[in-house]
């Protein structure tokens, strides 16, 4: 018996022991996340601009220790986080994923930061990081669409450039038509126009003089009948150039970013696209036959569709003033223009060609534009550097809403119903609307 | 007869009693201490949660509660009720069976045959038994992107075998009556585990067998379906229940293929599994993800007993009677 209760004795040493491992680890850990250590989630290392931005914030904040962990954000990550109570001091996301932890009271207000630099920044970008009447944070890039046009493509085909364009919806489907090539077997050898649906479903939605959401974020406008008749008309382009399986199929075999890209194999006539592409484009095949547009309205006026990450400081946060100082300096006019010109320097030493950078912060954009870019004599790219330097006047963000992620979730399902033939664009944006507006008042 | 009677209904030490008693033996310490790593991970990363999981299905944890913003809230059966509200619960199920319909046969089959083949190959079984298994190594994410490119109904390696043979390849990743056949064929193709099993209880069948029932004059197929089926079907019944169930559980693959960054997310590739984890991680409906969790549960415990019943017409366990 004796024995016995020396075992006992033995195991509940060592429950003791494993006890105060425990809680020692996490005493080490809450103190390891002290004011002087900023805790970045969400912007671990990336591309020149990116480091160099990050270079510059940091040198002002001497004396903080700044942590970036490898890697960009992600939901289950960051509610684990929560969870566990090593929340981060700052994070970086998408912009339609602020409004939403904003709702659920996960982030702070960040006004009295922001508003002191709140006038640089672009309206719509500012608004998507709004709810409820305060600010969460700073946006960081903004994409603009435009139209790129393989002039190639449209030489071949026998078809002006003038048709590249999206004022007339007839015009349009026609344009798409003709540029279209399928080979002996009925394959899709070059695609005519590509929608970019679901991503770019808000700008045909907008094409069609609508929005799918309402401007307070509160109501969910997915099957209004511009709505309907903007996915109809999408996917009829995609069925007149083949049909979605053969159109997907054939997409799915491009290289978009790199030396071998559609535009060099002349594997799509035209598509609107995100700006960052001008870059990728410059870099990989400077001499790609390439034209820029604006993607205009169908009265003509240019139209844009931006979106982008956003900054914004979790509460709980250990070092909010830090974090405030961070997202301020990351993002400020310095930090862009810093980056811009070792970006400049670099590809200029490669011989190849710099695009600019398109931000949310308008002030940043304009000095790029006029300090940094210049004629690299690649006409091409410097027509597509006025084009989205214009078009940025004209942009569109989906403003702040409480079941963001959600709404673009529902109409991406929708959409991808429709394109497999499972459901009319009716029904889909139904259902859609039905789900995303059910997203919207859970979370507000 | 009095002895007899006391005999009968003297109780002997309880159960509860006879177990504590053990703790006397060192045996039974060295045997707790070796299984306790086992039982501690039982406890802590199965039991717990599971025990968790079914409170939170009755509760609406969500991101405020994860946050420590707000106390988490009892909803009776809201979440329950809300399994038969939302029309992707049912496409979601509808996906996965479809699979797992698919999957399980088509990879017990394919097993099967591929084991029967090594039985013949000689000194190079070894080989082909390493190649067999690769694939089943090979890890999900990787069989994900890689059904994206060997299935791409252009330049798809599948599809350019099959316009050789001058068939025409479907379009296996966009259209939706080929999505889940082709996340199957992936599977299947992935079936080294299962062949090694039925491999194993090949070589458990006496050769005696086969060689009286050559001696009767029974053909090659009647060997098979009287000799060899029976023998190893306890293998073939441990390989269904356990794909069955790793079928009703399908994420790595189609989540890899259409859900990760940058796919297509078609509805016919949302898998029960997939549906539950956006409901968690993205949306953060938790007690909703964790009553669809309890339901795959349910419907996984239903599966398992119907096949366990039925299975008894069919298996037959050496030294034991048909039931």
């Amino acid at each position: 018996m004796e024995g016995h209760q020396k075992r006992v004795a033995v195991l509940l040493a060592c429950a003791a022991v494993l006890a105060a491992v425990v809680a020692g680890s996490a005493i080490a850990r809450s103190d390891r996340a002290g004011a002087g250590t900023l805790n970045i989630y969400g912007y671990g290392p990336g591309d020149d601009v990116q480091e160099n931005r990050a270079t510059y914030a940091a040198s002002q904040l001497q004396g903080t220790d700044i942590k970036r962990p490898a890697g960009d954000f992600n939901d289950q990550v960051f509610a684990t986080r929560l969870a566990s109570g090593d929340i981060p001091d700052l994070v970086r996301m998408g912009r339609p994923r602020i409004a939403q932890y904003a709702a659920k009271g996960v982030l702070q207000p960040m006004d009295s930061c922001v508003n002191p630099v709140k006038k640089q920044y672009r309206v719509g970008a500012i608004a998507a990081m709004t709810y409820k009447g305060h600010v969460y944070g700073l946006p960081e890039f903004t994409n603009q669409i435009t139209l790129i046009v393989n002039q190639s493509a449209f030489k071949a085909a026998g078809v002006p450039i003038s048709a590249a364009q999206t004022k007339n919806k007839k015009a349009l489907l026609a344009t798409a038509k003709k540029l279209t090539k399928l080979d002996n077997n009925g394959n899709v050898t070059r695609i005519g126009f590509d929608p970019k649906i679901p991503e770019f479903f808000p700008l045909w939605v907008k094409w069609f003089g609508d929005d799918i959401i309402s401007k307070d974020g509160l109501h969910a406008k997915l099957n209004t009948a511009n709505a309907v008749s903007a996915l109809t008309y999408a996917v009829s382009i995609i069925n007149a150039e083949g049909g979605w399986n053969k159109f997907k199929a054939y997409r799915d075999t491009f290289d978009f970013f790199g030396r071998q890209n559609p535009l060099v194999k002349d594997q799509l006539g035209f598509w609107p696209m995100e700006s960052f592409i001008y870059n990728v484009f410059s870099n990989n095949s400077p001499n790609a036959d390439l034209v820029a547009k604006f993607f205009t309205n169908r009265k003509g006026g240019p139209i844009t569709y931006f979106s982008g990450n956003g900054w914004a400081v979790p509460k709980g946060s250990k070092n909010a003033a830090d974090a405030c100082k961070y997202m301020k300096a990351v993002t400020s006019v310095d930090a862009w223009l810093a980056a811009a010109k070792k970006r400049e320097a670099a590809r200029r030493a490669a011989g190849s060609t710099f695009t600019g950078l398109y931000t949310a912060n308008a002030v940043a954009d304009a000095k790029v534009y006029n300090d940094v870019y210049q004629s690299y004599g690649h006409p091409q790219f410097d027509k597509a550097v006025q084009t989205l330097v214009h078009a940025s006047k004209y942009g569109f963000e989906l403003p702040a809403s409480p079941g963001g992620q959600q709404l673009v979730q529902s109409y991406t399902d929708a959409i991808n119903r429709v394109l497999s033939g499972q459901q009319t664009p009716k029904a889909a944006l139904n259902q859609a609307q039905r789900e995303a507006q059910k997203a919207i008042n859970d979370n507000k | 007869m009095t002895s007899v009677t006391l005999n009968r209904i003297a109780p002997g030490p309880s159960r509860a009693r006879r177990w504590l008693s053990g703790f006397r033996e060192r045996e039974t310490w060295i045997a707790y201490l070796f299984i306790s790593p086992w039982v501690f991970g039982f406890v802590v990363l199965t039991l717990g949660p599971m025990l968790f999981s079914l409170y939170y299905s009755f509760t609406n944890y969500g991101l405020q509660q994860i946050a420590g913003l707000e106390p988490t809230k009892t909803v009776g059966l809201h979440n329950y009720r809300q399994l038969f509200d939302d029309p992707k619960i049912a496409s979601s199920l509808k996906n996965t069976f479809i699979y797992t319909v698919m999957m399980v046969p088509g990879k017990i089959i394919f097993a099967l045959a591929l084991a029967m083949l090594l039985m013949r190959a000689g000194k190079a079984a070894g080989f082909f038994r390493t190649i067999f298994y690769i694939p089943h190594i090979t890890p999900p994410v990787a069989i994900g992107v890689l059904l994206i490119y060997l299935f791409n109904g252009r330049i798809g390696i599948i599809d350019v075998g099959l316009r050789h043979i001058g068939l025409p390849g479907p379009y296996w990743t966009t259209d939706p009556s080929w999505i889940k056949p082709s996340i199957a064929l992936m599977d299947i193709w992935a079936c080294g585990g299962t062949m090694v099993i039925l491999l194993a209880a090949l070589y458990g069948v006496p050769q005696h067998l086969y060689e009286a029932a050559a001696m009767d004059g029974a053909s090659h197929w009647r060997r098979f379906k009287d000799v060899t089926l029976p023998m190893i079907s306890p293998a073939l019944f441990f390989c269904f229940i356990i794909l069955t169930l790793a079928g009703l559980q399908q994420f790595t693959q189609a989540y890899t293929a259409y859900y990760g960054a940058g796919g297509t997310q078609p509805e016919a590739a949302l898998f029960y599994a997939i549906y539950l984890f956006r409901n968690a991680f993205e949306f953060f409906n938790m007690g909703f993800a964790s009553a669809m969790a309890w339901l795959l549960f349910a419907i996984s415990m239903v599966v398992t007993v119907i096949n366990i019943t039925v299975s008894r017409r069919f298996v037959f366990y050496q030294g034991s009677a048909r039931g």
